[in-house]
């Protein structure tokens, strides 16, 4: 493992979801603010561990990362008209499945660069559809999967209704139940207690 | 691509690509969509603080959204075309047989709308209700119309710039639109008093009214009026009207909540300032009192403040008998004007 104070050829242990460990590069790392934040003080004894996220996605992410570890500081975003043809391989080679986690573990990741492109790229999968496209492209719920969605939530919360009537009824029974040995003993020693002024008095 | 399900500073940076009339477009997909978007884009949205439509002699609809540097961030052109020619699409929050569409011809796609002419009461209606929805009630919704019809009646309206000389409408119908949204912050209308609007009409419970009278007498307006300022352009006025108004205003029977009165006569010598003064009572200051006001308008393209800076210098003065309010009073042959000292801004002794 590497030491905080560390060069950008020093390389970093990596651990994805499945447990799988492998090298990143400082400098490729360090275009992580996340990683910035956590690690590059304080340092780290083991592998680094982003288990959220498989490792296709992670060395997808730090492919880019290693890439753009030359190209100038950041600046907002791009144009993707811009891109250089590395990149528009590096996003047409990706499945949807692979680009989704590509965008959610560089969001995690905080890696500017990489997340406003994924993003452009969205925005432009929008543009010049009419809305029927759009819903296509974004899968959003139908009016009918709405709906159905919520009758199965109103079914629900009627039950855990139910459920929390019968536990306050259930509650109220012992309640009372409770409350009888107590108010008895208070009787009971009330009683005594007349008895013994009683007696004192007679005497 | 599950989008609903991506972070929500992936959202926002996603909504960030879209300028303002797109993320209108998008949030049609959805009501999850449109609020995520009223979530996220909050202070884009918020940036915009008028919408102004404007209906024009051909059907066409303009909508404008203006930010506070007046730069319009919206600009939606509804267009009427026959309804063979659309495909209907579920836009702004309406049901797929209210025939509306996208121009696809257009550049600017996302701003340029087909809609059904038979059913453009109904369109404009939906059209507003959402952006009323989308925008929220905190900016303002003006109507500017200028046709031989009236506009499609609309809630919520706070300002109107409205042409009533070439209607060929019943007085009924005037007041029904005007009805739709009562006690109106700002309105200007044109107007030759000839009996469109009726004696009891909200128009005059407007805050600031301006009627161009085109050359009528404008008596029904100024004793009907019950705001806080009015403004009569090109009315006629004679000098025996302006006498019972200041000394309604003086003896506090009437005019308590007005703070302002302009008029301007056609060019013709219209009023005797003498007989005026003389019949009122008016009392003078040694020097001038400069009294500086604010007179209402519209904001639009080449407008972007709400008022106009006004001011008068005058000696003559009036004081109300029963609270000692004072208003000066500024008159001549084709003008008068009238402000309520506690209304001015900066009055000064010259």
């Amino acid at each position: 493992m590497t030491s905080p104070a560390s060069s950008s050829e020093v390389k970093y242990l990596i651990e994805s979801s499945e447990g799988n460990t492998f090298d990143v590069s400082g400098a490729a790392l360090r275009q992580s603010n996340t990683f910035n934040a956590m690690f590059l003080n304080i340092g780290a004894d083991g592998p680094i561990p982003f288990t959220d996220y498989n490792e296709a996605t992670l060395k997808k992410v730090f492919e880019y990362c290693e890439h753009s570890v030359n190209e100038e500081n950041y600046s907002g975003p791009k144009h993707q008209d811009d891109l250089s043809k590395w990149d528009l391989n590096f996003f047409n080679e990706m499945d949807q499945k692979m680009f989704i986690d590509v965008i959610n573990a560089s969001n995690f990741l905080d890696i500017e660069r990489l997340t406003s492109y994924c993003c452009e790229r969205i925005a432009r999968m929008l543009r010049g559809k009419n809305t029927q496209e759009m819903i296509k492209v974004i899968t959003l719920p139908t009016a009918e999967e709405l709906e159905a969605k919520q009758k199965v939530e109103e079914k629900k919360a009627a039950a855990a209704k139910k459920v929390a009537e019968k536990a306050a009824e259930t509650a109220e029974k012992t309640e009372t139940l409770e409350e009888l040995p107590v108010q008895q003993l208070v009787q009971t020693t009330r009683n005594k207690l007349t008895r013994k002024y009683l007696s004192f008095s007679n005497e | 691509m599950k989008f609903l399900r991506f972070p929500t500073l992936v959202l926002e940076k996603i909504f960030e690509n879209f300028a303002v009339p797109e993320l209108l477009f998008l949030s049609f997909c959805s009501k999850r969509m449109r609020f995520l978007i009223q979530l996220l884009e909050k202070c884009r949205l918020k940036d915009i603080k008028t919408i102004n439509y404007s209906f024009v002699s051909d059907d066409r609809v303009m909508i404008l959204g203006l930010s506070n540097n007046n730069k319009p961030s919206i600009d939606l052109v509804l267009t009427p075309v026959e309804r063979k020619k659309m495909v209907p699409m579920g836009l702004f929050g309406m049901d797929r047989d209210m025939i509306c569409c996208i121009d696809w011809s257009s550049l600017c796609w996302y701003s340029k709308y087909l809609y059904d002419k038979k059913k453009k009461e109904v369109i404009v209606q939906g059209v507003h209700n959402y952006l009323y929805q989308f925008f929220g009630p905190s900016i303002r919704y003006q109507v500017v119309s200028d046709c031989d019809e009236l506009p499609p009646k609309l809630e919520n309206i706070q300002l109107s710039h409205i042409a009533l000389t070439k209607l060929k409408t019943k007085q009924k119908k005037v007041e029904d639109y005007f009805k739709a949204s009562p006690y109106q912050e700002y309105m200007r209308i044109h107007e030759n008093m000839n009996g469109m609007i009726s004696q009891k009409s909200v128009v005059y419970l407007t805050k600031h009214l301006e009627i161009d009278c085109c050359h009528s007498f404008g008596d029904d307006a100024l004793f009907r009026f019950k705001g806080s300022s009015l403004l009569l352009v090109d009315a006629m006025f004679s000098d025996k009207t302006l006498i019972r108004f200041l000394n309604e205003w003086k003896s506090g029977t009437a005019f308590q909540q007005l703070k302002h009165l302009s008029i301007h006569c056609p060019s013709h010598q219209f009023l005797d300032p003498s007989t005026v003064q003389r019949e009122v009572g008016m009392q003078y200051f040694e020097g001038f009192l400069e009294m500086k006001w604010k007179q209402w308008t519209m904001v639009g393209r080449f407008q972007d403040k709400r008022w106009i800076p006004r001011s008068f210098k005058s000696r003559d003065y009036l004081i109300r008998e029963f609270d000692g309010a004072g208003a000066s009073i500024q008159i001549s042959s084709t003008h008068f004007n009238f402000v309520v000292w506690s209304a001015s801004k900066n009055s000064q002794h010259i």
